[in-house]
């Protein structure tokens, strides 16, 4: 049987898509930033990825949804956990014992896997801004930066501007003034970039992390954030080439279950 | 005469009362001059009283997350001090208060003679507190005082499910973006922060009367959402955003009689 098999992310900010064979291999994968209508965005993701592998939709045996929207896929045949596909998808890639450290937009979470794929532990925050994706993305606003350029603005910064408001909404005003005061956007976003690692620091050490972790998330790509990460809490951190469809891996990888 | 000053996150206010009665009061947002809004707000005060200039008020009392930068102030006492005291003033039955500043959310037990017995504080988070209720009010692109009255009008509510006043602005945009009713999504957001701050509430226990104060007590679509769902009447002072200041004043009078006792 020569069927391919999807798997389909719905997160806050961004729409991810992927496609796998029955061995496992990946033939495409699509990751738009988008806050579009989670089912018309699934859809044109899926679409996109399917063209990107060659395939048509004939072959695509099962789809399966996860992410903030699953629920809203109507044509998946399968929702799955956003902790579990993390879990495929990052064992898919490296086959070991590791900690997942997946920050989204509106949610992050530690999770450690063994060297079977299964989960062990987890711990996620999804009630308070503090430390996701939209706190950086509030306060590059303020900044007047390019989110996608963050990371590289503050990563040699000579000084680091302590952020002391732990809620996005004061850190907000905190920023503000802080500008104000003719303090360099550097060193405001090397603040903003260790308050986010204070809190994602806090979160993995509750599941007693493994020897490397693996980072994924819209965040991930931001080289500021996985240095002070790896700093923080002095443990190797890999970053895969796609760190953003990791959870739609884990989800093709459902489909073919 | 003595004054009392409150400086808030969001708002500054001042009153000045003599040994029988308060004399005046002011209001000022706060703006990016603490220093400079203590004047302002003191002098503002002060003109509304015929005859009598700055130099007639014996003692100053400073209160408020900017209390300790009030350069003409005797002395400087806490804000939780100072509601329950200021209440006490005016409705000595009251032992417990929720009051809802710009920045923070406090709930305040005090005893029968205006003593703090217990308080917690939220002053970590957003959520519950007047800015949150700014954001929504800016998202939805209508006047933070007409809120309390648009939820009032409300056949229906949206369910805001996010406790955070961030995910809550975008919960808020999308409903907005969706057509569903304005005055029914404010009438959600009122319901889950009135839900965060009896939790709050929860946590001093209680015990009637019980009253509200800061800026978010002009909010009548809150007021009436936290006396559903306790089942109590709220009692609101007249101006519930002087409360601060009203107990600073009363401080301030206490001290200089002392003073004047010791002398």
């Amino acid at each position: 049987m020569t069927g391919i098999f999807g798997g389909i992310d719905i997160g806050n900010r961004s729409i991810n898509a992927v496609l796998i064979d029955d061995h496992n291999i990946i033939l495409s994968s699509y990751s738009k930033f988008t806050q579009e209508n989670a089912i018309i965005g699934a859809k044109h993701a899926l679409n996109k990825a399917i063209e990107l592998s060659g395939k048509s939709f004939e072959d695509l045996k099962v789809i399966v949804a996860t992410g903030v929207g699953k629920k809203w896929i109507n044509f998946a045949n399968k929702k799955s956990s956003e902790v579990v596909c993390q879990a495929l998808g990052a064992s898919l890639l490296y086959p070991q014992e590791m900690t997942i450290v997946n920050i989204g937009a509106e949610s992050y979470r530690a999770i450690n896997v063994n060297e079977r794929a299964v989960v062990t532990n987890y711990v996620e925050n999804d009630k308070c801004a503090a430390g996701s994706g939209i706190f950086l993305e509030e306060m590059s606003s303020a900044l007047g930066v390019d989110i996608e350029k963050a990371g590289e603005i503050c990563f040699n910064s000579p000084r680091i501007e302590k952020i002391s408001s732990f809620c996005a909404v004061f850190a907000e005003s905190e920023v503000v003034s802080a500008i104000h005061r003719g303090i360099p956007i550097e060193e405001l976003l090397a603040g903003v970039h260790e308050a986010i690692v204070e809190r994602i620091a806090s979160i993995v050490r509750r599941v007693k992390p493994n020897k490397e972790i693996v980072l994924t998330g819209g965040l991930a790509n931001n080289i500021c954030l996985k240095k002070m990460l790896q700093e923080k809490l002095d443990i190797t951190i890999i970053v895969p080439e796609n760190p953003t469809v990791v959870g739609a891996l884990g989800a093709a990888i459902q489909a073919k279950r | 005469m003595w004054a009392g000053i409150d400086i808030g996150s969001l708002s500054a206010e001042a009153v000045i009362m003599n040994s029988e009665k308060i004399l005046s009061y002011a209001i000022l947002p706060t703006g990016g001059n603490s220093i400079k809004i203590a004047e302002k707000v003191f002098q503002k005060a002060v003109s509304f009283i015929k005859n009598v200039s700055e130099s007639d008020i014996k003692y100053v009392v400073a209160t408020g997350y900017g209390r300790v930068i009030v350069p003409f102030a005797d002395k400087n006492i806490t804000e939780i001090t100072c509601h329950a005291k200021g209440i006490h003033y005016l409705h000595p039955s009251v032992r417990t208060i929720l009051d809802m500043g710009g920045q923070d959310c406090k709930a305040i037990r005090c005893d029968e003679s205006g003593k703090v017995i217990n308080f917690v504080m939220n002053d970590k988070c957003a959520a519950g507190t007047g800015r949150s209720l700014e954001i929504v009010a800016h998202v939805l692109g209508v006047e933070l005082e007409d809120l309390g009255g648009m939820s009032l009008g409300a056949s229906k509510e949206s369910k805001i499910s996010s406790r955070c006043a961030v995910f809550a602005k975008s919960e808020v945009l999308s409903l907005n973006r969706a057509g569903v009713p304005k005055n029914e999504i404010v009438a959600g957001v009122h319901d889950a922060i009135t839900d965060n701050v009896l939790e709050l509430v929860s946590r001093v226990e209680i015990e009637e009367d019980f009253a509200i104060t800061g800026g978010v007590a002009k909010n009548k679509g809150i007021v009436k959402k936290i006396e559903e769902k306790t089942g109590l009447r709220l009692i609101i002072p007249f101006e519930p955003q002087i409360i601060g200041a009203l107990g600073a004043a009363l401080f301030a009078r206490e001290a200089s009689l002392q003073a004047y006792m010791l002398d």
